[in-house]
């Protein structure tokens, strides 16, 4: 030590500490804390003096940079390590002192900062006593900024000698969820919404942590970082971090006092509700991994004496090894549960049931998982496939038959088959149980998208289910499902929906029920969207309240598609992006994912549309009903992409796989394959019709495609006309994306025909509901067709009552002579943000240009 | 901005790379001491050696606060270790280089699976 203080003294002699009069480098576009710096700035402008407190890596000193821009910044800041040199952070902050003297220290400081510069002083928590001495000859006299770090030894020390100087306090707060996943995306720009979701959590809102764990994950250096900071906690604040570290839930402590307030002061707990959690669970990750397994179970049994919900409390029974405490807790809280989490209950008795009933119990929680939609907690709940063979034909039938559906659930469609076969090989023919698992077999095949056998075996099991005196509703279900993949007719359909929906609740079947309003949902897309909607809001609201998160999200999941349909593409984004967010059963994330896909693509949004499909595209299961919306939303974006030839690749393959499949969505992928073979010049072949009677959705694809082969036969365009404008009026109810895309085609054929009046009229007219749809994918084949109409086009005609508030701010921005990177800092929000919105508006109001974009917005 | 990299693990591991660090940075025009001697102005000085305690430390730390980078083995305790990367960042980036990558999965958390 005595050498360093050596070495610190001729260093300081030497004069080697040239004094910084540039702020660091910063982050010209700082997430989230326009606020934050506007409050700084007008601090530092009217030559005042504040102080940021925050925890360590919150970003305070890329905030004191901001806080300086614009003026001569003399920046220092004190180490840890260093607190014996005194006047250190001046010194580094305004060079090398003539003098130790306070008095004629601070007149040195007041000179060389001067009233147009700043005095930057950072972590002072760290400060010499000597240099806070200072600040009260210094503060008033010169703009002062600094930063004090909280949870550390000195941080009161340093806040005192602050607070008697009447220095404002600013409180840098944590990142809110939507601003730390947007950091999150800066780092990682391919980031996923579930990933997204568990980084922010991770990172409590912590810069530094997000940026760490976005760029290289958790490394030993970060880990090392974290428990450096964990290491000043006193012996009560660490037990108490160790505890929750290992909750699973908030849990109220009942004996919480003041080590408990520090750890809240210091921002490493937070209130949740009436439980205390760890803010960042990158934290709690760090600690639990240090524990001792003695430990551990030490502090399960801890958390479940306190945690009051009994899921919770079980798990952590269980955690701690108290398989039969586990067991007791979770099967009697079942029995007074809403559905749901009956469901979820057994199922974690189940994993903790032991002797003789064991498989009977499993099968049985089993099958409630299933019920509620829950594919993942059964196969736990149930184990490995064969463990219930054990003597009891009936008890392995069922067990297989769940297997069947978890099979489905997680993309094995032939696993799925193949168990659903084995169940009913082992059933007794005639039983209650062979009717039922009929119906699963059916249900199977059905959601294999095989039509005829499915219609086939649902026929089938609905005469077994009478003939055994159970509940038909079921079986209802499965053949109304089966009806509507062969083409059935909708009220056919709809109405085997509503009896067995009728049936499932007149039985108090709640899984039942929800399992039929998710397909009368889904129907709805080919009937009245509204009310389809409707009917959804209220299933989930039905469905949540059952505590069914599960049907819930399917149902949420087909209310997506639902809005896309209907034309409210921003809607389906932002339903479908929450849902994605959330730990979600895999074949309704892949659904999901195509959903919003194609509402972004429909939007003009290519770049997020592009990402969202490369990621889902590489978990979705690969069968037809995990990947085909993914690979349409594709085909589409190569399509208004400009890039034909992709899309008809894409077409081509999909309908070489799966074109036998009764899958009426395919009809779409035709119309594509067609516009795909028009844009490149190309014959699109004989049109080969969709193989069963298509839904109302679907009914406008054929005049579509009857419209392309004409619009591409010279002498036919006005006949092509008509059929285009058959075909969006087929479409206008049920599918609003194709019926502007006929729309404009009718206007293009019209124009093509020399009508060019009429055309001009259709084309404005489809211009401006696209434009309200928010339908930028189609604006540039619009504005060509206008073009060639000899429309005299301006960025001007737009009106910029489509903008959103954000846009016009934006473009405010761009009028005002910022760059992007400027008008990001300026709203808080990042540079491709700004770039995406700027180019959205620009594309909505018709300008050639941003600048022509900003002037169009600022006329209007 | 000099570089600062900071090595831990076995010795004959540790020697290599900082033998291959020095290198690549002689090769870039820096002038390499070994200790902690401050630079004299304007020369691109990188000290190195290994930090076995806290003044160790300290004397890096002013050595890096005069202007020189840093290649250096650390082998003091955990806390100095940490006290010393904390107080370095305050300077630049830090390539702190370990034994290992402790890339864990979210999952892990609590040892006990989800209700």
């Amino acid at each position: 030590m005595d050498e360093a203080r050596g070495q610190s003294d001729r260093a300081l002699n030497l004069g080697r500490l040239a004094a910084r009069e540039e702020a660091p480098p910063i982050a010209t576009e700082l997430v989230g804390r326009a606020r934050e710096i506007g409050d700084l700035q007008a601090i530092v402008a009217s030559g005042g003096a504040a102080v940021l407190l925050g925890e360590a890596g919150i970003g305070k000193t890329v905030l004191l940079a901001a806080a300086a821009v614009g003026r001569k910044a003399c920046a220092g800041g004190a180490f840890g390590m260093l607190q014996f040199v005194p006047y250190l952070p001046l010194i580094r902050a305004v060079g090398p002192l003539i003098d130790r003297d306070p008095a004629r220290v601070a007149v040195e400081v007041i000179a060389r900062v001067g009233a147009e510069g700043v005095l930057v002083l950072d972590d002072l928590h760290w400060a010499d006593n000597a240099t806070l001495g200072i600040l009260q000859r210094v503060v008033g006299q010169v703009p002062f900024v600094s930063a004090v770090r909280t949870g550390d030894a000195g941080t009161e020390r340093a806040l005192q000698a602050l607070r008697d100087l009447g220095v404002t306090e600013v409180q840098i707060e944590p990142l809110g969820d939507a601003d730390a996943a947007e950091l999150a995306r800066r780092w990682q720009p391919d980031i996923g919404p579930l990933a997204t979701r568990q980084l922010v959590g991770r990172a409590g809102g912590n810069p530094l942590l997000i940026e760490e764990l976005a760029r290289a994950g958790v490394t030993t250096t970060l880990k090392f970082a974290i428990e450096h900071r964990l290491r000043s906690l006193t012996g009560e604040e660490r037990s108490i971090l160790e505890l929750l570290s290992i909750a699973l839930a908030p849990l109220d402590l009942p004996d919480a006092g003041t080590a408990t307030d520090h750890l809240i002061r210091d921002g490493l707990v937070v209130r949740s509700g009436p439980g205390l959690t760890i803010r960042h669970t990158l934290i709690a990750e760090v600690i639990a991994e240090g524990l001792s397994e003695r430990r551990m179970k030490r502090l399960h049994r801890e958390a479940a004496a306190v945690a009051t919900d009994p899921a919770i409390r079980a798990r952590h029974l269980l955690a701690a090894g108290d398989r039969r405490a586990a067991f007791v807790v979770a099967s009697g809280a079942a029995v007074d549960s809403v559905p749901g989490m009956r469901a979820a209950l057994l199922g974690l008795a189940a994993e903790c049931v032991t002797g003789a009933q064991t498989a009977r119990f499993r099968v049985e929680a089993a099958e409630a998982l299933t019920g509620a939609d829950l594919f993942a907690d059964a196969a736990r709940a149930l184990g490995p496939e064969g463990d219930a063979d054990k003597g009891d034909p009936e008890l392995a039938a069922r067990a297989r038959s769940v297997h069947a559906q978890i099979r489905w659930g997680v993309g094995d469609a032939d696993g799925a088959l193949a168990s659903a076969e084995a169940a009913v090989a082992l059933a007794t023919p005639g039983t209650e149980l062979a009717a039922r698992l009929l119906v699963e077999r059916a249900w199977v095949v059905t959601h294999r998208r095989e039509g005829v056998r499915a219609v086939e075996l649902a026929r089938d099991a609905l005469v077994a289910v009478r003939a055994a005196g159970l509940r038909d509703g079921p079986a209802q279900r499965v053949l109304g499902i089966a009806t509507s993949i062969v083409g059935g007719e909708f009220d056919e359909y709809l109405g085997m929906y509503e009896a067995a929906a009728a049936d499932a609740r007149a039985a108090g079947d709640i899984g039942e029920e929800l399992s039929c309003g998710k397909l009368i949902v889904a129907t709805l897309e080919s009937g009245d969207q509204e009310l389809g909607l409707e009917l959804g809001a209220a299933f989930v609201e039905r469905a949540m309240n059952a505590g069914m998160v599960g049907w819930a999200q399917s149902i949420r999941s087909s209310m997506v598609s639902l809005a896309s349909s209907h034309g409210e593409y921003e809607r389906a984004v932002v339903e479908g992006q929450a849902l994605v967010a959330e730990p979600v059963e895999r074949r309704i994330r892949s659904q999901a994912n195509g959903f919003i896909a194609l509402a972004l693509v429909h939007l003009g949004r290519f770049d997020e549309a592009r990402r969202q499909i490369k990621q889902a595209l590489s978990v979705a299961p690969d069968d037809i009903d995990g990947r085909f919306d993914l690979i349409w939303a594709d085909a589409e974006l190569a399509l208004a992409g400009g890039d034909p030839g992709r899309a008809l690749s894409l077409a081509d393959d999909v309908l070489r796989r799966f074109g036998d499949a009764d899958y009426s969505d395919t009809a779409f992928l035709r119309v594509i394959r067609d516009w795909a073979c028009y844009d490149l010049g190309r014959a699109p072949g004989p049109q080969v019709e969709h193989p069963r009677p298509l839904h109302r959705q679907h009914l406008g694809t054929s005049v579509e495609r009857r419209g392309i082969r004409l619009l591409a036969t010279k002498g036919s365009e006005l006949e092509a006309a008509q059929h285009f404008l058959a075909a969006a009026e087929a479409f206008q109810r049920y599918h609003r994306a194709s019926e502007i895309r006929c729309r404009w085609a009718h206007g293009e054929a019209l124009r093509r025909a020399g009508q060019l009046e009429a055309a001009r009229a259709t084309l404005e007219a489809t211009e401006a509901v696209a434009a309200e749809l928010g339908m930028l994918a189609i604006s540039p084949r619009i504005r060509r067709s206008l073009r060639l109409t000899g429309a005299r086009r301006s960025a001007q005609r737009a009106s910029s009552g489509v903008l959103s508030a954000r846009e016009r701010e934006v473009l405010a921005g761009v009028a005002a002579g910022l760059t992007n990177g400027q008008i990001a800092a300026r709203l808080g929000i990042s540079r491709p943000t700004v770039a995406r919105i700027v180019s959205n508006a620009t594309a909505k109001l018709g300008a050639s240009s941003r600048v022509e974009a900003a002037v169009a917005a600022l006329n209007a | 901005m000099p570089p600062y990299l900071v090595y831990e693990g076995p010795r004959a591991r540790t020697r290599a790379q900082v033998g291959e660090a020095l290198e690549s940075a002689r090769h870039d025009g820096w002038l390499i001491v070994n200790g902690w001697a401050a630079p004299l102005e304007g020369d691109q000085v990188i000290c190195t050696g290994t930090i076995a305690s806290l003044d160790h430390a300290r004397r890096a730390l002013l050595a890096a606060i005069s202007g020189a980078g840093l290649i250096i083995v650390a082998r003091a305790n955990r806390d100095t270790v940490d006290r010393f990367i904390d107080d370095l960042r305050r300077l630049g980036p830090v390539q702190h280089i370990t034994a290992e990558p402790a890339n864990r999965s979210p999952a892990t958390r609590g040892g006990a699976c989800r209700s």
